[in-house]
């Protein structure tokens, strides 16, 4: 044998190699894919993916603890203290899935307003998380499950000029310091590239932010920052990529105790009764039903701003998930597609449970009802047709 | 580096999946490996502008993820030493035969074995920058060519394909 065999072999082969054809659209398509997946991952809390349809059981691990649920029969669904305030509800459970006037929804305001950001960032956006009913669930049996425990989250994000988020400060109802744990201990695994980089440790000191001690995770690139500001008030500051400590405690230090209001990314006609708000982002707006039967299969409905058009590639998957290893993904996608109008708008009815709506410069709203929140066609298009984009909605690419 | 991803996406695609296909000898791995790779640097390509020789960041981050794609699969998959039954009868040593049977024996060796052989006989690397790509020392990345090599000619000797020698000995 020889080697000018191997190569000889390896190089006529080469030819016999797929083509470059249509390579740069698949790259954006799954690149918009990971970043929905990594959404909140590298920092620590839970990650969310709504793609289409489902695909697989639904997991829903992270709704409080309620009594006997009886979507019938609200009185008897079992719902606790812990249930949110009115003004996030849309109508009420009627037993099937529905579509009730959506209420002006009155989110709580950030308290606090930053004066100072690293610069070249793009925000602040505003982020609501309800956990008690959000659909980010997080997986049983981890040291996560009380950091995204019930109650709310509301946060301010920043994105770098590519839409990724990189930087945020989010204030929460209970303790973070499993947050900056779940940093320190796995700050190798946070944005592992299997071209072989691996992030630099993290060390864990003690610090003061305006006034009270703090936790800083950190290392020569980026950190984390925690502290308890009252008592049922915890915040926490994740760093830019390349930001460096100093800028992480720069930024809390300017954190003016001023409120920053709400801002919604869409206005709504209509929501699916019995649902509540679960989450608010500037890409997206989401809804969990607030009762759930005994071995019903609990639902999500939502709305997410794309960038795409026409034919734009979609995933099948529908997971909700805590880690990357608990996502299965399913590619090309096989559901049907029939072209439909809503309102103005070109759209796409994709299976039974999502409609894509292609607007303007490239932007596309996918609306989806799925589980017991599923609509029926003619509702699911009047859900999709009632949706309006505020002056703070943004495609983020997170 | 100067361009943006796209055009780098643009004028490198079909190189990258040129590589990938030689490593992996299978052509949906082999785009597979390619948009996981390319997708992971997207959201961080202007980092890339730090990176002297992207091609080479990138064939390492591709030759890897094969590595790991196969290890994650070698849980679920059966040792096997035998050959693969040849596809066609094979009568002759034609240059086209001896290359469809080294093709059919490279897709044999162990994941490193294989990357090792292809950054040393496709891409020309030499050991010193085949050793950076897999992330091991040089001595290593011989011991790999040595095994790959030797198994080669020990699958070839029980095989009639390759009749006679068409370059130089090993």
């Amino acid at each position: 044998m020889n080697t000018d065999l191997v190569r000889e072999t390896l190089r006529a082969r080469a030819d016999r190699a797929p083509t470059g054809a249509g390579l740069l659209d698949a790259v954006l398509a799954r690149s918009r894919q990971r970043r929905q997946r990594q959404r909140y991952a590298g920092a620590g809390a839970v990650a969310v993916v709504v793609a289409l349809a489902v695909a697989g059981p639904v997991v829903w691990l992270g709704r409080p603890a309620a009594g006997p649920a009886d979507p019938a029969n609200p009185a008897a669904s079992g719902h606790t203290p812990t249930t949110p305030a009115p003004r996030t509800t849309v109508g009420e459970w009627t037993g099937a899935a529905t579509l009730a006037p959506a209420p002006d929804f009155d989110l709580p305001a950030f308290p606090f307003t930053p004066t100072w950001s690293p610069p070249g960032l793009i925000g602040p956006a505003y982020v609501y998380h309800d956990f008690n009913v959000t659909s980010d669930v997080p997986q049983a049996g981890t040291s996560d499950v009380p950091q995204a425990g019930p109650g709310t989250s509301v946060a301010l994000h920043y994105y770098d000029p590519d839409g990724v988020l990189v930087h945020a400060v989010e204030v929460r109802q209970n303790d973070v310091s499993l947050i900056l744990d779940r940093a320190l201990a796995q700050s190798d695994e946070i944005d592992v590239d299997e071209s072989g980089d691996r992030p630099e440790p993290m060390t864990d000191q003690s610090v003061a932010v305006l006034g009270r001690p703090a936790r800083l995770v950190s290392n020569s690139t980026t950190g984390v920052l925690g502290w308890q500001h009252g008592p049922t008030q915890w915040v926490v500051v994740w760093g830019s990529p390349d930001g460096g400590p100093d800028s992480v405690l720069r930024f809390a230090e300017g954190l003016a105790e001023e409120p920053f209001q709400p801002r919604l990314p869409f206005t709504l006609d209509r929501a699916p009764a019995g649902a509540s708000l679960s989450v608010s982002e500037p890409d997206r707006m989401e809804f969990a039903p607030l009762a759930v039967a005994p071995g019903e299969q609990p639902g999500v409905a939502g709305v997410n701003l794309l960038r795409g058009g026409p034919g734009m590639p979609v995933s099948c998957s529908y997971s909700l998930e805590f880690d990357h290893s608990q996502l299965a993904d399913v590619e090309d996608c096989p559901l049907p597609r029939e072209p439909v109008r809503v309102g103005d708008h070109q759209a796409e009815l994709v299976g039974s449970e999502t409609v894509l709506v292609y607007l303007e410069d490239g932007l596309a709203l996918q609306v989806y009802a799925i589980g017991n929140l599923s609509l029926s066609r003619e509702d699911l298009l009047r859900f999709a047709a009632g949706i309006q984009l505020t002056e703070h909605a943004e495609p983020t690419n997170s | 580096m100067e361009g943006s991803f796209e055009e780098y996406v643009t004028a490198r695609g079909d190189a990258l999946l040129r590589f990938a296909y030689v490593l992996s000898g299978d052509r949906h791995l082999a785009e597979d490996l390619v948009q996981e790779v390319l997708a992971r640097i997207h959201r961080r390509w202007h980092r890339m502008a730090e990176v002297e020789q992207p091609d080479a960041y990138l064939r390492r981050a591709i030759v890897r993820q094969f590595i790991s794609w196969r290890r994650r699969r070698a849980s679920s998959e059966t040792p096997t030493d035998r050959l693969p039954e040849l596809e066609s009868p094979v009568d002759t040593a034609t240059r086209q035969a001896a290359q469809d049977e080294m093709w059919r024996l490279l897709a044999t060796l162990p994941r490193k074995q294989r990357a090792v052989l292809v950054l040393r006989f496709y891409e020309d690397l030499p050991d010193t920058e085949i050793a950076d790509v897999l992330g091991c020392r040089q001595t290593t990345v011989r011991v790999h060519a040595s095994r790959g090599l030797a198994r080669l000619r020990q699958l070839l000797s029980s095989s009639s394909v390759v009749a006679k020698p068409i370059g130089g000995r090993l």
